[in-house]
């Protein structure tokens, strides 16, 4: 029994030492651990301070393309190219002050200003020297450079520039989309950011990845509806006639009538969407779409289709004009000159207001308010164009007599000019009404029929009457085509009435007549003071323009003789 | 006893192939890790030259500057009605 207590004792007293053993080795180590903390932190702090800055774990961001903007025939509007941007560390810059005068010098800055930003933002971790460079020039710039670095970001470019910059839009520096289709389909071509853990040393590089958090996805790529040769022919023709008559300012649009596809759209004054420093806000204006006016004479095609489905009138019907001028509750209607009795093609052929006036005051003001509201005026035209005028129609029941009799010539209402294209489709159409779009379509889409076949049908022969020697648009003549379209030369409203001096110049109108392809409306605002006339100045923009466009589309001319047709054909059979 | 003896060796072992396995992975992430760099330099090269291409490619197509070439350079001109003969 002792023997078994003297042996527990002893192997008792043998964990003891082991216990005091072990205490002292760990107060040792922890002792140790203290020691060489506090020597750390008080002696060696800024030598470590600068090591750890060597080795650091970030999170960097990656970015990716936007998508780019294609026409309908996949010709790029907009692109992104890779850039990069300087950024610096001041404190690393200034630590060897003779650095600033290098990068000074390679970026072609001033020397006393970097050195001022420098300063000013000393602690800041994160200074942006020179933005958007050149990859290649990039690295010459922060070469042997300590505390520069650079940072890959996109620039948008846009090749055509002023051309079809109204209808592109442009993005703000950091690529993200402020006016136009970059603006409203934002979400669509933005690409998304991804980022990555990396251990980097002092020069920026990347000595590690840790980990890849998010991939970047680049954004998706944007068919319009445009037609870059198109547009191109349009720009051209609309800014010379701009040019020549010492216009204000001018829109022209073209709709395929199939689809409502707008195949080009320019504005006089433009801007070029590279140089964001140089843009005057006037000139960012997408006149065509966000413009009001009111659309004068060119309503008259839409006042005889409303009587025509209404059954008031008939093709053939005959209307007094005589003597030239009407008197609606005390207030005058004129003519240019008493033109006498007309048939309805005359009235468009001649442009006569009394006509139209007489053709919508036998008409009731619900009948025509309805379809003037089913061709699409006062409404939105589904371009969804960022500050599109839905234009202003008002109600009928606000209509007194001579407010109805304006309407019929275009007067107490406004239009875009994509409204004002948008309904002459309907005419073109055979009566279907569609939204007009900037994307291209790939299905033909279904349309609203407002007009009856026959009526749409027989409008359009009317039309052609006003291009035809006698009308008021000789001048919109393309030979080898039929065309069918009405002038207008609306006097500008001002405040108490409407100007005596200033005019907006319009035509719209349609080609080949027979079996429409192209709606084509241009409007030139406040030309000069000797030639002002929508037939004088807008119609030849629109003969231009659409003669090239019929041309490039290889659109089968309508108005060669049959005979020479047929020769042709028995000799290409031979 | 001399059980646990081979069970420690045993783990030993495994312990050993282990750090190594460790270490030849690393080494093989580092590989990869700079293959994926050249690959992403060789990308964001040919992504630049692209874009490069495509402004230059935009440029030439330019509908004026084609148009003053044929015009000027090649004396070309529209055609117009009388001088085309349409089939059928």
């Amino acid at each position: 029994m002792s023997r078994r207590v003297a042996d527990k004792e002893h192997v008792n007293q043998h964990y003891m030492m082991r216990h005091v053993f072990v205490l002292v080795v760990i107060v040792l180590m922890f002792g140790g651990l203290v020691v060489r903390a506090a020597y750390l932190q008080a002696y060696e702090q800024s030598f470590l301070a600068e090591q750890g800055d060597q080795r650091q774990i970030r999170q960097i961001k990656t970015l990716s393309q936007r998508g780019s903007i294609i026409d309908r025939n996949g010709e790029v509007l907009a692109v992104s190219t890779p850039v990069d941007s300087v950024w610096v560390i001041p404190r690393q810059i200034l630590a060897e002050p003779e650095q600033v005068a290098v990068l000074a010098k390679r970026l072609a800055l001033d020397e006393q200003k970097i050195q001022y930003k420098l300063q000013r933002r000393a602690t800041s971790q994160f200074v942006y020297l020179k933005r958007h460079l050149e990859p290649e020039h990039a690295q010459r710039v922060v070469r042997d450079i300590k505390g520069a670095y650079l940072q890959r970001e996109y620039r948008r470019f846009y090749p055509d520039s002023e051309i079809v910059g109204h209808v592109t839009g442009f993005t703000n520096i950091d690529d993200e989309g402020l006016e136009g289709l970059e603006y409203l389909f934002d979400d669509w071509m933005e690409s998304k950011k991804g980022s990555r853990m990396v251990v980097q040393n002092r020069m920026g590089e990347v000595v590690e990845e840790v980990k890849s958090l998010q991939q970047a996805i680049p954004g998706k790529v944007l068919q319009t509806s445009i037609d870059m040769r198109l547009q191109y022919l349009a720009y051209r023709s609309l800014k010379s006639a701009v040019q020549q008559h010492k216009a204000v300012s001018g829109s022209a649009i073209l709709v395929k009538v199939k689809t409502g596809e707008i195949l080009a759209m320019v504005n006089q004054p433009s801007y070029n969407p590279n140089d964001r420093a140089s843009m005057k806000p006037a000139h960012l204006r997408n006149r065509a779409i966000t413009d009001m006016f009111e659309p004068g004479s060119t309503m008259k095609p839409f006042a005889v289709a409303a009587a025509l489905d209404n059954k008031i009138f008939h093709a053939d019907s005959w209307i007094d004009t005589a003597p030239g001028w009407l008197s609606v509750s005390g207030n005058a209607i004129k003519d240019f000159k008493n033109y006498g009795r007309l048939d309805i093609t005359g009235i468009l052929r001649k442009s006569s207001n009394v006509g139209a006036a007489k053709i919508v005051m036998a008409l009731k003001s619900e009948k025509l308010w309805q379809a003037y509201k089913s061709y699409g005026f006062g409404d939105l035209t589904g371009v969804e164009y960022p500050g599109e005028a839905a234009g202003y129609l008002s109600h009928y029941a606000q209509w007194r007599n001579f407010d109805l009799a304006t309407k019929a010539y275009g007067y107490g209402m406004s239009s875009s000019v994509a409204q004002l294209a948008r309904a002459y489709t309907v005419i073109a159409n055979d009566g279907k009404l569609l939204d007009l779009s900037l994307l291209k379509q790939d299905v033909e889409p279904e349309g609203r029929q407002v007009m009856t076949v026959k009526t749409a049908q027989t409008v359009r022969t009317m039309l052609e009457s006003v291009i035809k020697p006698g009308g008021t648009a000789q001048k919109a003549a393309i030979r080898g085509y039929k065309v069918a379209g009405k002038t207008g030369t609306v006097k500008k409203s001002q405040r108490g009435g409407y100007t005596e001096d200033r005019y907006i110049a319009v035509f719209a109108g349609m080609a080949p007549a027979s079996n429409p392809e192209l709606v084509l409306v241009v409007t030139v605002n406040e030309p000069g003071k000797d030639v002002y006339y929508g037939g004088a100045v807008a119609a030849p923009v629109f003969a231009d323009i659409m003669q090239n466009a019929l041309r490039v589309l290889n659109v089968m001319p309508d108005d060669i003789s049959v005979q020479q047709a047929s020769i042709i054909q028995a000799g290409a059979d031979t | 006893m001399s059980q646990r003896f081979i069970l420690a060796g045993f783990l030993f072992v495994l312990v050993f192939i282990s750090a190594i396995a460790v270490v030849y992975v690393k080494q093989q992430s580092r590989d990869l890790y700079t293959q994926i760099r050249v690959l992403q330099k060789q990308q964001d090269a040919l992504t630049i030259n692209w874009s490069r291409l495509q402004l230059q490619h935009s440029t030439l197509t330019n509908a004026a500057y084609i148009e003053a070439v044929a015009r000027k350079k090649l004396s070309m001109q529209t055609v117009s009605h009388p001088r085309y003969v349409v089939l059928q």
